[in-house]
Parts: C-alpha cells; structure tokens; sequence
C-alpha cells in the first residue's frame, strides 16, 4: 500500500535544543527607533522569542493537529504528507487545498472542519467536500526532494497520482500562493479530471502573447507596477530563486533567524496594517514556524523558487485553462493587483468576488469568508 | 583626517571604499590630493543630456544587468531588510560564513576554487571579525542607507582630482570589463591600468600589483 497512516512526530529532545538555542541568541543591533524600517523590528522579534522559549506548547500543537486524519504516499520514491478528512454528506467531492510559501497545511485546520462537515457550521451538507490537504514536497511533513526538477509541475502530476491513489476520477482543487500555481497546472495539464479550480491568489503567470498584442492600459500598468513591488519588496525571491543554499546555512541554524524571516511575509502579506498579531495569534505563527524548523525544511521550501526559475508558468501557446475558474481576492495580497482583464487571457473565470477583508493567507485571517466562497463557487458545478 | 592634521591627502578603495574616496574627492577637491580606484563603485549619470553610450559600454552594460540578476539577490535583501536577515547572520556562524564566503568565491579570481585564491586563515579571520564584533547587521543596513537615503550623481557631478583605476575585472562570477570612457564620465583619469588577474577583493589577491600601482600614482602627481 503507497497510502500509510501517519503518526506526527514529536521529540522532546528537539524541543528542548529549540529552547537552548532560544536563549542563547544573539541578538543583532538596531538603531533605536528604527522599529520595522529595515526589516523585522528587534523588539517584535525579542517578544515572540521569549514566548516561543518559555510558553508555547509544541506537544499541544501536535496533538491538536493529530485530531486531524494524517497519511503519507509514496510516488516515484517522495513521499508526500496530507490530511485525508471525508465529507458528511449526500455527495460529497474531493477537494485538494494546496498551501504557499512560507505557510503551510496548518493554514487550513481551521477551514478543513467547515468545508468537510457543513452541517455542523450552519450550513447546506450538501455542500461538503472530501478535503485533501498536502504538504508540497520539501515542505512540512512530506519529504525534501533528492534530486532536482521538482518545481510545480512536477508536484500537479504527483497530486493527480495522489487523487487517484485515493480513488478519486475527479477533482477539485483549490489553492494559493504556489498552491495557486500548481491548482492552475491541475487545470491546465489535466482538464479531463478537474471539476473546476479556485483560486484565492493568481499566481506570477505569464498568458500566451501572440506576436504584436498590445496589451491594454491597466495590464501594462499592472506589469510596470510589478516591476516596481518586485524592486522594493521582491528581494526574498531574488534570493531564493539564485542561491537558497547560501541562505539555508542560517536559517536552518538560528530559530529567531528563520522566525524573522518567515514573519516577515505573514506581517505584510496579511490584512494587519502593519499589527502582525491583529491577524495571526502567536501560536498560529509559531505552530507554523515551529513546523519549518522541526522538519528542517527552510532550505527545501526556498529550493521551489529556485526550481520555478528554471520552469516558470509561462504558458506556451495553446495554453489557457478551460475547466471553470473561480477567483477570490482579498483586500491584502502579495504583491500588485492583477487586473481581470490580464487572467482572463489565461484562465475561463466562471465566478470572480473581491472580499474587502483578509489578505495572503485567508484560510487563517478569514476562513468563513474562504469557505463560502469555495461553497459558492463549486455548487453549481457538482452536477456537471 | 583633518583630525590626524592632514590638510591634503590621497584617498582611495574598492567597492563601498571607492564611492567613500569618490564622495570625499566631490565634497572636498581642494583637500585630495587624487585618488585611486580599484571598482568602479558608483555609476556615472547616463541620463538626458549625457553623450550616447559606445558599444563597449552598452556592452558593459548588458553585462552588469545579467551579473545583478544571477549575483544580485544579496543586493536587493540587503537595500531593502538587511534586519530582517541579520538575525540569523548573527545568530549562525555558519550562517555568517556561507553569507560571506560564497562572495569571496564569486567576485574574486578564484576559477571557483575559493581556497586557491584566498587563504583560508585569512577568511576565517574575516568572518570571525565580523562575528566577535556583531557588525554583519550594520554592514548591511549600509546598502539600505545608500539605496534610500543616498545621493543621485546628476550631469554637473564631475570628480576633477586625479584619479586612477586599477581595473581588475577577473571576478569568477564576471561582472563585465568597464571601458574607459564609461568611468571617464564621472571621473579626472589620470592613470588607467588593465589588470591581468585578480577580482574584486584586490588588495588581498593582487597586493603587490596594487601596492605598485597605488604608488605609481600618486608618485606621479606629488
């Protein structure tokens, strides 16, 4: 049997050196009053620390993420973690969340109980899905790739081997950040299987261009726009997308180091003004961080960046996603707006709603808001 | 250096040193005497008004976008959350020493064989420098400041003290030949001296050839 159960690992003797290195940090200077202005404020980072080293409880994160059904499958020697919860429903069809960088599946705890068991949040059981949350490889629980060339289409193709493993002819899939990447290849590479896809980001896709298009305005615009985030903003893809094995060496060593900079991305991804905690409690951040650094998978989380470079989604001609498409875009993203006009070159979007609350990670900032739009968008597309 | 009673006096380095000997040779010519260049740190203005690029330049040119793309990402995190990594920077020694050692390798004349061009006890206490004192962090919060609260060269700035490049550009990860004309825009050349080997780091790799040159110079100018 590929699919085994999988019983989360917790070593005490790996929390305990956490705590070690925890209190034997050394910490960098900061000219006073400077706060977040270049980068991660030192008094934020010295707060979150303390609370790391001397109350958070990873023993009860892990047993409040064992509640959940846990296995692993093994394609072509990786072996990839997800969690496995079956509808309560009349008919219910499965959907595969796939999370980001640098989140991970416990982004979606929150959401797996609603979109699965609708019936005990209020509403139609007509609605539920059979939920199938991965780790992408090299993140969390699944395995770090050994070889090159696992970028996102390598992981559509394992997802698909995944689905079917499990059964499953068709799908729905839904995702963000990489997860938005790899759902549109779900869509792109393997139509004939996919229900529809959802999207809550787009990802950094470029449309087929025949020769001599101009694009419109408000796309040159937005191109131009990106441009200019990418300078100000873009430095961690610079990085990880040239050398992540240089910048893994720290990382990997330091806690308040990979702290840094994976908060970073939650404090201006998500929709909190710059209050990284009006959004995302210190568990939620620290349960995820704590899961980077347990499974040492910084470096091969930064690799996907790397991989991507070398086979970016850029669709070649032909390409265009014709199972239905549902966007949602939150109020906060990373990086500029991409206007409709620019998807829909790429992608048949059957159902787009702007949510004027939440931000990159809303499977955490707005999970009713999420769901009900998956609900929404995947109705009247069950009986097809 | 007004402090140590010098009223006029050489000035010179690479990297951030030459656009420090570059500023200080536009804020105050009367007090340098010349001064001498082993990088071009600081890019002269190219904008309206300024002669057209020749070939060698636009070629140069080329070059240095493509390095920035491949090389530039410590660039571009350090100008914009040099805090944001300096906590692991401090924290980590080897994180510190990948940080620093992977751009000894790149931007010397190493052929990417980093310890047969630069001695290892001599990196090591180069890394150690920059751990005992904590200053990983600091160094560079300089990028920030030179990037947002640093200065634009316009067409009046001209460096009318005599300068010199020594023009190494045998870095492994090759950052592009600048030509003459290019550092003529901005500078005073009084002396302009290929370099057959060694990269960015010259006074470690090429001593003898720099110490040559720098006296050279300014033996020529007294």
């Amino acid at each position: 049997m590929s699919v085994q159960r999988f019983d989360l690992p917790y070593s005490e003797a790996a929390v305990e050196d956490l705590r070690q290195r925890l209190l034997r940090t050394r910490w960098p200077d900061q000219i006073p009053g400077s706060h977040w202005n270049y980068g991660v404020s030192l008094d934020y980072m010295k707060e979150i620390c303390q609370y790391w080293k001397d109350e958070f409880d990873w023993k009860r994160q892990i047993e409040n993420m064992s509640a959940f059904h846990h296995y692993r499958y093994t394609s072509s020697g990786l072996g990839i973690h997800f969690i496995h919860e079956r509808g309560k429903g009349p008919a219910p069809i499965p959907l595969i969340l796939t999370h980001g960088w640098p989140g991970s599946f416990l982004e979606m705890l929150k959401v797996i109980p609603m979109l699965a068991d609708p019936a005990s949040y209020g509403a139609d059981s007509a609605d539920a899905f059979d939920v199938i949350v991965p780790s992408l490889p090299g993140y969390g629980f699944s395995d770090r790739p050994t070889e090159p060339g696992v970028n996102t289409f390598r992981i559509a193709d394992l997802w698909i081997d995944l689905m079917k493993e499990l059964g499953y002819q068709r799908l729905a899939a839904q995702g963000g950040d990489w997860g938005a990447d790899v759902t549109t290849l779900l869509g792109l590479r393997h139509p004939e299987r996919l229900i529809g896809i959802h999207l809550n980001s787009i990802p950094p896709y470029r449309p087929y261009l025949e020769a001599g298009t101009v694009l419109s305005e408000v796309e040159q615009a937005f191109l131009d726009e990106t441009s200019r985030w990418y300078e100000n903003s873009g430095a961690y893809d610079h990085v990880q997308k040239t050398t992540p094995q240089t910048l893994a060496y720290g990382l990997n060593d330091s806690p308040a180091g990979l702290a840094a900079w994976i908060l970073e991305k939650f404090r201006d991804w998500g929709d909190c003004d710059g209050d990284i905690e009006r959004r995302f409690t210190k568990d939620e951040l620290l349960s995820n961080i704590t899961l980077y650094w347990m499974t040492q998978t910084i470096h091969s989380s930064c690799r996907l960046y790397y991989e991507d470079n070398l086979s970016p989604l850029h669709f070649q001609k032909g390409d265009y996603v014709t199972v239905p498409c549902g966007i949602v875009r939150f109020a906060k993203r990373e990086g500029p707006l991409p206007p409709k006009r620019w998807v829909a070159r790429g992608f048949n979007i059957q159902h787009w709603t702007e949510m004027s609350r939440g931000g990159h990670f809303p499977a955490l900032e707005e999970p009713q808001l999420l769901v009900h739009d998956i609900r929404s968008f995947f109705r009247p597309l069950r009986s097809a | 250096m007004t402090e140590l009673g010098y009223e006029r006096y050489g000035s010179g380095g690479g990297d951030f040193g030459a656009g420090v000997a570059t500023l200080m040779a536009l804020d105050r010519p009367d007090s340098i005497i010349g001064i001498h260049l082993t990088t071009l740190e600081l890019a002269p203005y190219i904008g309206p008004g300024s002669a057209a690029l020749s070939p060698a330049e636009k070629e140069y040119v080329a070059t240095s976008d493509l390095w920035l793309q491949s090389e530039g990402g410590y660039k571009a995190i350090q100008s914009t959350r040099p805090q944001t990594l300096g906590y692991s920077l401090n924290d980590s020694p080897a994180g510190l020493a990948a940080w620093i050692a992977e751009k000894w390798r790149s931007w010397s004349d190493s052929h990417g064989d980093l310890e047969a061009r630069i001695p290892r006890d001599f990196l090591l206490t180069l890394l150690t420098l920059y751990w005992v004192t904590g200053t990983i962090t600091s160094s560079m919060r300089d990028y920030f400041d030179n990037r947002w609260h640093g200065i634009a060269l316009g067409p009046q700035d001209f460096v009318r003290s005599p300068t010199a490049i020594a023009n190494f550009a045998s870095q492994y990860a090759f950052e592009g030949d600048p030509p003459r004309e290019w550092a003529e825009r901005l500078y005073n050349i009084q002396r302009w001296t290929p370099m057959e080997s060694g990269g960015h780091f010259a006074p470690t790799e090429e001593p003898v050839a720099l110490a040559q040159d720098i006296a050279a110079f300014f033996a020529s100018l007294i």
